[in-house]
């Protein structure tokens, strides 16, 4: 039977992560509390040593003298959430699927809990934007409604924040990211504060059947005979360079990488949120 | 083939064995990527079902199993202790004896030695007969007897019981008096009461009659009959007083009245005469060779011819014991029988714990090495399944 997409316990979970409290952060929906992180909409006169590009000419001229506007702290933030959709995310069964929408709802979730923004941007499907607490619920049925994991690599045309946007981008993948991905991550990354690139990893990927093999690539089609019972050292090898490969292109990127196994045909829906919660992630 | 084949039951596991090594079809596996597999042998397509790995465990276990089940490596895997004392004797019990010693030989398949063990004049016991299975390896014993059968047979070791009778009576012994009054009888009877009779062949009979009906022991009576008779023990009615006829008959050898040597006979053979025969005359005539004729009381004279004079070597000890070996069947007094092997007994001896049988060396020491191989063998086959040979 089909593990449940958003059972009890995940969201159990997920509330208890969102009791910690708010985030802080550049993002769009701001709170009126004094900060730094931008300018609000409260004025008052100037002083000497404020900034000059703080100065507010218009209230300046209704009031008859200088006036600054008040820098704010900004939370919540804005959430971009760039899920790879193709086949090679769920090769065999449906639990890489299921833990991405997991924890892209995971994170959403509390972006949008905590009065930021989420934008879901998912394969090459257009883009959705979620504000608000109350949007909760459509980003669960929007992730809850994807279709399943098919094709090759084809991220969105256009999935690119505005310059200027104080966001924070996650690339929800698996190790078998292509080309016109790292394409599109290479151009989001000047405009995003912050890229965390995450590549959720299957067990049997770590540790594939120690028997022989007639592989099949569910992308492009290749197939291939492999024998692993004496070949298991050496696919160690060539996996640990891959993904430290992959590591390195993050790194060039000036984005963070995030391995995260994937859990396993036993582990409950949460497991993802733990694993994610130990990386720092959420 | 095999001293100890059901364990040869045990090569069923050779089956379950090539069938978890069997080589299976590729299975089909889907991936993301086949990147980190291009440095993998491309293998599993066109291989045999049955690897290498899966031939050297089957050798493997077969060694094993034939080193368990002890190949016989030549020499007597089999040994029978024949029991040829006078208890053991009779027509009814040697047939029965020989009738397992045959189905034994033919259920071992290999040659099969026998060991005698004591004789008409010598007895055996228990003692005996496990002493002569221990001083024989082999793999399996037979031991034919009369006597039942130890407490705590080892293993190995085939103890067929023939019951005996429960009641006997035999002749012990039978010797002239010194007077020349008769011949004294020695006899007893176990578990039966009354009067027997002592039968000559020439029809002479004799009452035995028991001094102490309810005490027991041996029992001496002095007869007068001839000597050169058989002395038969029968009931007062005739017939035979028990199932063991071989201690019921006595042979008394005639009377040597006159020993005839030839003129050139060593002087010797005088006193030797005296000492075998007491009174019996001497007498040298006739021809020039060896040719000594006894002269008996009761019956023709007995000749024997001897290649040469024995007392002409010298040493007298072994002339008079040559001479005495020689007219041993004719004409000397049979020894006397012992007790033990007449009386019925069916106590149970107990097998010494201290006493070990030992198997055949050889296929012991082939089992093991057998078994060692095989197991060298197996680790191999694992060694060789796990780089996928």
């Amino acid at each position: 039977m089909e593990p449940a997409l958003f059972p009890p316990e995940f969201f159990r979970a997920l509330e208890r992560i969102a009791r910690r409290g708010p985030e802080r952060g550049p993002g769009a929906a701001a709170r009126p509390r004094p900060g730094r992180s931008r300018m609000g909409y409260q004025h008052r006169p100037y002083a000497v040593g404020d900034e000059l590009r703080r100065m507010d000419w218009r209230a300046t001229a209704r009031a008859g003298r200088p006036q600054v506007r008040v820098p704010e702290e900004e939370v919540g933030g804005e959430h971009w959430l760039l899920l790879d959709r193709s086949a090679s995310l769920a090769p065999v069964g449906t639990r890489r699927d299921l833990d991405q929408r997991r924890l892209a709802l995971a994170l959403g979730w509390l972006a949008l809990e905590r009065g930021g923004v989420a934008t879901l941007v998912a394969g090459d499907g257009p883009l959705q934007r979620y504000e608000g607490s109350a949007r909760r619920p459509a980003l669960q049925a929007a992730l809850a409604a994807l279709p399943p994991p098919a094709g090759a690599d084809h991220p969105p045309a256009e999935a690119l924040p505005a310059h200027g946007t104080h966001a924070r981008a996650c690339f929800l993948s698996d190790p078998w990211c292509s080309e016109p991905w790292w394409r599109l991550l290479r151009a989001l990354r000047p405009r995003v504060e912050e890229l965390t690139i995450v590549a959720l990893i299957l067990p049997e990927e770590d540790d594939p059947p120690a028997e022989a093999l007639r592989l099949q690539a569910v992308e492009d089609g290749g197939q291939r005979l492999a024998d692993l019972r004496g070949g298991r050292p050496a696919f160690r090898r060539a996996w640990r360079a891959r993904l430290a490969g992959l590591a390195a292109r993050a790194a060039e990127l000036g984005a963070r990488w995030c391995e995260l196994r994937s859990g396993g045909p036993l582990d409950p829906a949460s497991a993802v949120l733990q694993r994610a919660e130990e990386r720092g992630l959420v | 083939m095999f001293e100890q084949p059901a364990w040869l039951a045990l090569a069923v596991l050779a089956l379950p064995w090539l069938w978890w090594s069997r080589r299976r079809a590729p299975r089909d596996w889907r991936v993301g990527g086949l990147q980190p597999f291009e440095e993998l042998p491309a293998r599993g397509g066109a291989q045999r079902r049955v690897p290498p790995s899966a031939w050297v465990g089957l050798v493997a276990i077969l060694l094993a199993v034939a080193g368990l089940a002890r190949p016989r490596a030549g020499g007597a895997s089999a040994v029978i202790v024949w029991d040829r004392s006078l208890s053991a004797g009779g027509p009814q019990l040697e047939a029965a004896l020989q009738a397992a010693a045959n189905e034994f030989r033919a259920r071992q398949g290999v040659a099969v030695k026998v060991v005698e063990v004591g004789g008409p004049g010598a007895p055996a016991a228990e003692q005996e007969l496990m002493q002569a299975c221990r001083l024989h390896a082999a793999a399996a014993w037979l031991v034919l007897t009369d006597r039942p059968a130890p407490l705590g047979l080892p293993h190995g070791v085939v103890w067929p019981e023939f019951p005996g009778p429960a009641a006997n009576a035999a002749i012990l012994q039978v010797f002239p008096d010194q007077d020349g009054s008769g011949l004294w009888v020695v006899w007893e009877q176990w578990n039966r009461e009354g009067a027997l009779e002592l039968v000559a062949d020439g029809g002479d009979r004799v009452v035995l009659e028991p001094s102490d009906p309810a005490g027991g022991g041996p029992q001496r009576t002095l007869v007068q009959l001839e000597h050169g008779a058989e002395l038969r023990l029968v009931t007062r009615d005739g017939g035979p007083p028990d199932d063991r006829p071989q201690d019921d008959v006595w042979f008394v050898p005639p009377r040597v009245s006159s020993v005839r040597l030839p003129p050139a006979a060593h002087a010797d053979w005088d006193l030797a005469v005296e000492a075998l025969w007491p009174g019996a005359e001497v007498v040298r005539a006739g021809e020039a060779d060896l040719r000594v004729e006894f002269g008996t009381a009761e019956s023709g004279p007995r000749r024997l011819v001897l290649r040469r004079d024995p007392f002409a070597t010298g040493d007298e000890a072994a002339a008079v014991a040559r001479v005495a070996e020689t007219a041993r069947a004719l004409l000397l007094p049979p020894a006397p029988r012992a007790r033990s092997e007449c009386r019925p007994d069916d106590e149970r001896a107990t097998w010494p714990a201290d006493v070990e049988l030992a198997g055949t060396w050889a296929g012991r020491v082939l089992g093991r090495a057998l078994a060692g191989l095989g197991g060298l063998l197996y680790l191999l086959a694992i060694v060789l399944r796990r780089f996928g040979a």
